[in-house]
């Protein structure tokens, strides 16, 4: 074609990098070939490496099954003319499920995954974000998952059933206690950098406060986050830096706030013995910060003579074990499941022998895992899980003979789901 | 498939190089052509089909306009308004059928059901490009193309065959017959293309998480909206502007040269220069196929003013099946006819700083218009921009926000204005140190953009569904 049209003086502004490259392209042999060399490397050796590398299928730091080698059609018995006649021939490329399966497969087989999740980590704290992924980076490298989207409705969806059920459960004798634990943003408020807006963490808090104000049962509140914040403001670990959890010391005072509560003497300090039992323990907020310079969490367990005279029944499959402890979960990423061996419905822990001892219904998320070798000191349990038992609780009550309920949550559980709603079963 | 995805990165992109630059360069095309199709088939097969018509119906009528134009021109032209009614329809058709269907049944007696087709991904950007083929041979501007493998790579070309650019035929008939990769080529396309990856997946997909997280916000102040429509902006900018880097950087890798599409739009003074520096290619097609057809600037100022007002009418429903992209387009003819007649004359006396802060006001709210397809929404937001319906002026969670968000928002500044790049423009070609430096640099930013993609899941293309 003629070069007679004469372009644009703007496109010549645009394109004088391309010129100017054009014109020095003499020069800069050597770097273009490095740039050039280290590009396709890079693009070919991981391309290959995912497809070499043998797939895993369960990541256990994200606890969830991982994809493996896609496939182009579905499985089908028969001849290929049956299978084309069945319209299932290449029907998953067809479907667009193919390349959905592929995008899911190089982001999650991706190599050294963990190394990426890293950079990326570094590069957000690099550009001072403060936060990556909605874990901000808070003071004394504590890690803070952030809560502000919490929205309050379910709050007061799970008050009312706890309150219905304590209503329910007071014509039968038996008193309940509402315990609500602070998520480790609210505990380490201090650690949290300057201007953070912390009003939005106040919200679910104050429409607890104003639920309780107003409720009509004979229900305990106890409000568990002030004592604890008031001890990590004096610099106790009270919370891990890296979990969403609360320490094993702060499962201690927590435990010793609730007997308080029931005018009965907790246990002191020096009853038991704190054996060390994990210095590598990398929690959920460590898993999704990407920020892997963050030193791993202590783990801890307060022993006490004879506690491990006790017997630990899952009766979700059945199982059950001696003491509170289940150590093969020191070995893995999610160490904090070593405490009754981690979620299930329904759990019972009750101490070796014929002697009777009161008997306690815990209504609990995670945050009474570590609380149960306290609670334990004095009461035989029966633990559930809200968010997957789906039984009548007041029944459970009443065929175990508890004598006494405690429903313990911490405020994330509270807000992010109205499992509590469950308690209503059986009681209407 | 998308350019920011693992998946185009490591696999696609190697395979295609290496049996691009293995085979014989007859071959090429062919190849170019199989790696389109394959490309433009990802996820969702079924318009590869319509895809083939198209490229078939169009060699077809570009090889008869080639063969009458000179003898029997009647004919050629009656071929040629075919071709532009046929691809005129069909984009029609997928695009604007719904949207036609919705307006007439809110007439009486009129009931039209709807279709609710998925829109052929690019569809209003390859129109345009095929079109512009027979287009080009009927005017003389380009040759007829006898090979319609040749015909059929220009058209499904991978790297523009999504969002564009928009490749003009006469802009790449010699490239498609004969062209020269050179490693030199290759290196300035790889380092365009990085460039492009690191705008659409550092810069962009956090500036739209920001904006996504403003326009969720149920307690968003006055300051916040402001901000988050800021971010908007910078979105569209980077989204936009980093696929067209990325698509022609992968043509200059194969020895193609695509005109550029973006030149820093935000400096400009004026909303004509504005629409000179944003999506360049769009503006020159409807220049070359509307404007200047209908007579341009000729015919006089009361011809200019409707051949004006057609190119952004038809400019804003280019853009989607909407309302509001009518609205957008609209005004900004509305505000360049108004600098045309008198403004541009006056703006001369005011200060640049002025002259910028007002163009960058109009463009601001430009991008409102764009943005909001549901006229209540806007309305909405608009209003806790002035305070109606917003949770006071501002909030703490808005200072903790812009306080940690300064350096991200300096680093979209120094990439939005040339400057900087001069500078490095001008380190690169006198110093070797620099260009080494530069190359080592280029692949760290893929290995972060790698690790961006590796953690992310937030990861939209803007321009998608035009």
């Amino acid at each position: 074609m003629d070069q007679k049209k004469k372009k644009p003086s703007l496109q010549d502004e645009t394109d004088a990098w391309v010129v100017m490259q054009i014109k020095i392209a003499d020069k800069t042999k050597g770097s273009d070939r490095l740039g050039i060399g280290l590009f396709l490397a890079m693009i070919a050796i991981f391309g290959a490496l995912i497809l070499i590398l043998p797939d895993k299928t369960f990541s256990e730091q994200e606890n969830r099954v991982l994809q493996t080698a896609p496939k182009l059609q579905s499985n089908f018995e028969g001849s290929f003319a049956e299978r084309v006649k069945a319209g299932k021939f290449l029907d998953r490329y067809f479907s667009g499920d193919f390349a959905e399966d592929v995008s899911d497969y190089y982001a999650d087989q991706f190599p050294a995954r963990d190394v990426f999740v890293g950079i990326k980590g570094a590069f957000e704290i690099a550009m001072l974000k403060g936060e990556n992924n909605d874990v901000v980076l808070g003071k004394n490298q504590y890690l803070l998952t952030r809560m502000d989207k919490a929205a309050t409705e379910n709050i007061e969806k799970n008050f009312d059933a706890a309150s219905a059920f304590a209503a329910y459960m007071e014509t039968e004798g038996v008193p309940v206690t509402f315990a609500a634990a602070g998520r480790v943003i609210d505990v380490m408020r201090g650690s949290l950098p300057a201007l953070f807006p912390v009003d939005t963490l106040d919200k679910p808090w104050d429409a607890l406060t104003a639920l309780c104000e107003t409720d009509g049962s004979s229900m305990e509140m106890l409000n568990l986050l002030v004592p604890l914040r008031a001890h990590a403001d004096r610099g106790e670990d009270v919370m891990y830096r890296t979990d969403h959890h609360w320490t094993t010391y702060g499962a201690y005072l927590a435990y010793t706030e609730i007997m308080k509560a029931w005018d009965v003497e907790p246990a002191a300090k020096d009853a038991f013995t704190v054996e060390t039992v994990s210095n590598a323990f990398y929690g959920t907020a460590w898993r999704n910060a990407g920020m892997k310079w963050i030193a791993p969490d202590t783990m801890e367990y307060y022993r006490y003579p004879g506690d491990e005279d006790y017997t630990t029944t899952i009766h979700d499959n059945n199982t059950s074990f001696a003491g509170f402890y289940d150590r093969s979960f020191l070995e893995v990423t999610d160490q904090y499941s070593s405490f009754i061996s981690g979620n299930h419905a329904y759990v019972t822990v009750e101490r070796n022998g014929d002697e009777p001892r009161e008997r306690l219904m815990l209504i609990k998320d995670s945050f009474g895992h570590s609380l149960v070798p306290f609670l334990a000191y004095h009461y035989d349990l029966e633990i559930v899980d809200m968010r997957y038992y789906k039984k009548s609780v007041a029944e459970l009550v009443r065929e175990t003979g508890c004598s006494r309920v405690l429903i313990l949550n911490n405020m994330d559980s509270l807000t992010s789901a109205a499992s509590l709603g469950m308690l209503r079963m059986g009681i209407e | 498939m998308l350019f920011s995805s693992l998946e185009f990165l490591f696999a696609y992109l190697p395979v295609t190089l290496l049996v691009y630059f293995l085979s014989p360069v007859k071959f090429r095309n062919l190849w170019l052509l199989l790696v389109s199709l394959f490309f433009y088939g990802w996820g969702e097969p079924k318009y590869v089909f319509l895809m083939i018509f198209t490229i078939l119906f169009d060699y077809v009528c570009g090889y008869f306009v080639g063969k009458y134009r000179e003898d029997k021109p009647g004919r050629a032209k009656v071929i040629l308004i075919v071709s532009v009614i046929v691809n005129l329809g069909l984009l029609g058709f997928f695009k604007y059928y719904d949207f036609f269907a919705q307006n007439l049944s809110r007439l009486p007696f009129i009931d039209i059901p709807t279709l609710n087709l998925t829109l052929p991904i690019g569809i209003s950007f390859y129109t345009f490009q095929i079109m512009s083929y027979v287009i080009d041979v009927y005017r003389g501007d380009a040759h007829v193309q006898k090979n319609p493998i040749v015909v059929g790579a220009y058209v499904t070309l991978f790297p523009q065959l999504i969002a564009g650019p928009i490749v003009r035929y006469q802009d790449v008939d010699d490239q498609l017959r004969k062209r020269h990769e050179s490693t030199a080529m290759f290196a300035i396309g790889m380092r365009t293309f990085v460039a492009g990856l690191a705008k659409k997946v550092i810069f962009a997909n956090a500036a739209g998480a920001l904006w996504s997280e403003a326009l969720a916000d149920p307690n968003r102040t006055v300051v916040g909206s402001w901000i988050g429509m800021l971010f908007y902006c910078f979105q569209i900018y980077f989204d936009f502007s980093g696929y067209s880097d990325m698509a022609i950087g992968l043509g200059k890798m194969f020895g193609f040269r695509f005109l550029e599409n973006f030149c820093y739009p935000y400096i400009s003074q004026s909303i004509t220069e504005f629409w000179r520096r944003w999506h360049i290619s769009l503006g020159t097609w409807f220049r070359e196929y509307v404007y200047i057809p209908l007579g341009g600037n000729r015919g006089g100022k009361w011809k200019m003013y409707r051949n004006l007002f057609a190119v952004w009418f038809l400019t804003g429903f280019w853009h989607g099946a909407n309302w509001n992209f009518i609205l957008w387009g609209l005004y900004y003819f509305v505000l360049l006819v108004v600098e045309k007649t008198f403004l541009l004359e006056k703006m001369k006396s005011w200060p640049a700083a002025f002259r910028h802060i007002y163009t960058l006001f109009f463009v601001y709210f430009g991008w409102m218009i764009f943005y909001f397809e549901n006229m209540n929404e806007g309305a909405a937001y608009l209003g806790t921009m002035f305070g109606v319906g917003a949770a006071g002026l501002i909030s703490m969670a808005d200072l903790y926000a812009i306080l940690h968000r300064l350096v991200f928002v300096a680093i979209l500044v120094v990439a939005s204005i040339p400057q900087p790049r001069r500078l490095f423009y001008k380190l690169y070609e006198n110093h070797r140190a620099a260009r080494y430096a530069a190359a080592v640099g280029g692949i760290c930013v893929v290995v972060l953009a790698t690790a961006y993609l590796v953690d992310s899941s937030f990861n939209p293309f803007l321009y998608f569904r035009f």
